[in-house]
């Protein structure tokens, strides 16, 4: 195959990934502290807590930390005339190519979180898959949409 | 056009529906009759009567309600009860027409007419469940004279349809084939657990309260007539399972139409299923374990769109053929599609990977197994050989091949599986790479073709990274190669 794609998706991709790291996270002390509360009730020995808060602790450093910084520097796709090309993965890096005369449709979308920091993610849709490119900004994922939409519809085949 | 007066389906229609009301309602009942309290109280049965009446009253009311007639070249259905609900399809854009007859159609010599379009849905878009056989036919003609039609017009030509038929090439199966196909069946399997699920009704008589304790009882002489029962019920579901093998196969028929296969077979419950042949999406060739060793194979056909069959949306080609007559059925039926013997393997350093990934889920089983059920968990360590072998063969089997548009993949989960598709038929092309792969220039690759209403993807594992990229290139369709 080709080289890497060349295009990166946005930094600010990193401080929203950390965002709902941390948000999820937050999630997860409830479950932990409630398994304090339940051990310290039924009486079960405290390092259960411990232990379970460890977990959660070394878990959530890293998803906060580590893991946006890695996908996003594995994260890259390209828009060719012909096909899509995206790389993407945390320990399995992805490859996958997707031909324009394959695809579907195309969409934009953005959560909550996206929308605060103007960034919004695009999903291409073959008859079979769905692809996402998270975290683009707005601007580029707008008109990247249309351009991929636009390329999709010079072939006029069913599937 | 002919059929402009709208229609009712036959009377029979209620009764059909009648009982598929019912059939949904059947399990909460047997539910209820089990593990209810078995108190059939007035009120009980009141509702009971109730539900029954209503269901009555809306079958027969869905029946009366429910008309379809062609216009316009759509063909055009109107039913509900409360809401009018209105369905045209477009004749163009009808891909298939399904006629089955189950047990009731056939009493009164009838057919259930399924039409389907490209459009997803678990339901076909139409289905008419009670017409004569010649008002089947009639609309069948009407399609299909509409579709000549629409063509013509398109390629301005006026080729005269001979009224002679050519002798259509058609596939039957040989009895000893049937045979071969009954006695290897894997359905063999879901009879087991038919008939575990009916012993475990009677858990009074046998008692199935503690495992260690059973293990603790078993003499030497009990044990044998243990295998003795295991052995009889087993021969009893291979017996079961070649009659409904026979059953569903014996009238298995494949015609070659100009472009479509026309797949028939049963014979109480008449199937018919046309495919056309710029639907099919890949061909699937499994040959289960057992088949293998007599050289047998199976060949599904993926095609797109459809509603979801009994299979998902593989529909079975040939249902046991002999594997060396794949190539010659293949270039006779599906011209199109060319499987071949030879097949690029994997490199030999990929032995390893295949291997620990058999065995260690076994170890996992076996280690625990055999430390706390001894003496009898050392049974156990024969899965480990096992394991061993299927990994071994599942590396062995695993290959591609490229000839022309079309990629030859070939795996095994647990049976043997080759499939052909066209280039233009993969939605989308991916390569994944572990950090133990990476060190060892291995990758793993997965394609997604359309099958039914979803996708469905081929992987293969550790392939070397050339290769991959070979493959890339030949999948990419941008020209900078």
């Amino acid at each position: 195959m080709r080289g890497l794609p060349k295009n990166q998706i946005s930094l600010k991709a990193l401080t929203v990934w950390r965002l709902s790291a941390i948000i999820s996270a937050v999630v997860c002390l409830l479950v932990v502290i409630s398994v304090g509360v339940g051990a310290y009730f039924l009486e079960l020995p405290y390092w259960i807590t411990v232990i379970v808060a460890m977990i959660w602790l070394i878990y959530s450093l890293i998803a906060i930390f580590v893991v946006p910084k890695i996908r996003h520097r594995v994260w890259r796709y390209e828009v060719h005339e012909h096909e899509i090309d995206l790389q993407y993965g945390l320990f399995i890096i992805k490859r996958v190519l997707v031909p324009m005369v394959r695809v579907q449709h195309v969409d934009t979308h953005q959560g909550p979180l996206l929308r605060k920091y103007q960034l919004a993610s695009i999903e291409i849709s073959t008859a079979a898959t769905k692809h996402e490119i998270p975290a683009l900004d707005i601007k580029e994922a707008d008109l990247l949409r249309d351009h991929i939409s636009r390329l999709a519809r010079v072939t006029d085949e069913d599937v | 056009m002919k059929m402009f007066e709208p229609k009712r389906i036959h009377p029979v229609g209620m009764i059909l529906s009648f009982l598929k009301i019912i059939k949904s309602y059947i399990l909460p009942v047997i539910l209820f009759f089990f593990f209810g309290n078995n108190e059939f109280n007035l009120y009980f049965i009141i509702g009971a009567s109730c539900l029954f009446v209503i269901i009555v009253v809306t079958s027969i009311l869905d029946w009366w309600k429910f008309t379809y007639w062609i216009e316009d070249g759509e063909l055009r259905i109107k039913h509900g009860l409360f809401i009018k609900k209105k369905r045209y399809i477009p004749i163009e854009r009808i891909q298939s027409i399904n006629t089955t007859a189950g047990i009731i159609q056939q009493i009164f010599q009838l057919v259930k007419v399924q039409i389907e379009t490209a459009g997803g849905g678990l339901e076909a878009e139409a289905v008419l469940t009670a017409i004569k056989k010649q008002e089947a036919d009639r609309i069948q003609n009407a399609i299909a004279m509409h579709k000549r039609d629409v063509s013509k017009q398109i390629e301005n030509q006026d080729v005269d349809q001979n009224e002679e038929k050519p002798q259509l090439p058609t596939f039957k199966m040989e009895p000893k084939d049937l045979f071969v196909a009954a006695s290897t069946s894997s359905g063999i399997g879901v009879i087991i657990s038919a008939i575990a699920a009916f012993f475990s009704q009677f858990d009074e008589f046998i008692p199935y309260e503690d495992l260690l304790d059973r293990f603790e009882i078993l003499t030497n002489a009990s044990f044998t007539l243990y295998a003795v029962l295991v052995f009889i019920a087993f021969f009893i579901a291979w017996i079961l399972s070649i009659i409904g093998v026979l059953l569903k196969y014996a009238y298995f028929t494949v015609i070659k139409a100009e472009n479509e296969l026309r797949i028939s077979s049963g014979i109480f419950e008449k199937r018919q299923v046309s495919i056309p042949i710029s639907r099919i999406q890949a061909i699937r060739i499994v040959q289960n374990p057992l088949r293998q060793l007599l050289g047998y194979a199976t060949v599904y056909i993926e095609s797109a769109g459809g509603s979801a069959g009994d299979e998902g949306a593989s529909t079975i080609l040939f249902p046991v053929v002999p594997k060396k007559a794949i190539s010659s059925l293949l270039s006779q039926y599906l011209p199109l599609f060319e499987n071949s013997e030879k097949m690029q393997r994997l490199p030999k350093r990929s032995i390893q990977r295949y291997m620990f990934r058999k065995i260690i889920p076994a170890l996992i089983i076996c280690i625990p197994v055999s430390y706390f059920l001894a003496p009898w968990g050392f049974l156990s360590l024969i899965l480990i050989p096992i394991s061993a072998y299927w990994g071994y063969f599942s590396y062995k089997d695993a290959g591609w091949n490229i000839k022309g548009n079309q990629i030859q993949l070939g795996f095994r989960i647990i049976s043997k599986t080759t499939v052909l598709i066209h280039r233009n038929r993969l939605q989308s092309f991916k390569s994944k790479t572990s950090y133990f792969q990476r060190r060892k220039s291995l990758q793993t690759f997965e394609v997604w073709i359309k099958s039914g209403i979803i996708g469905r993807h081929f992987t293969i594992k550790d392939l070397e990274e050339n290769d991959l990229s070979q493959l890339g290139n030949w999948y990419s369709y941008s020209r900078e190669k």
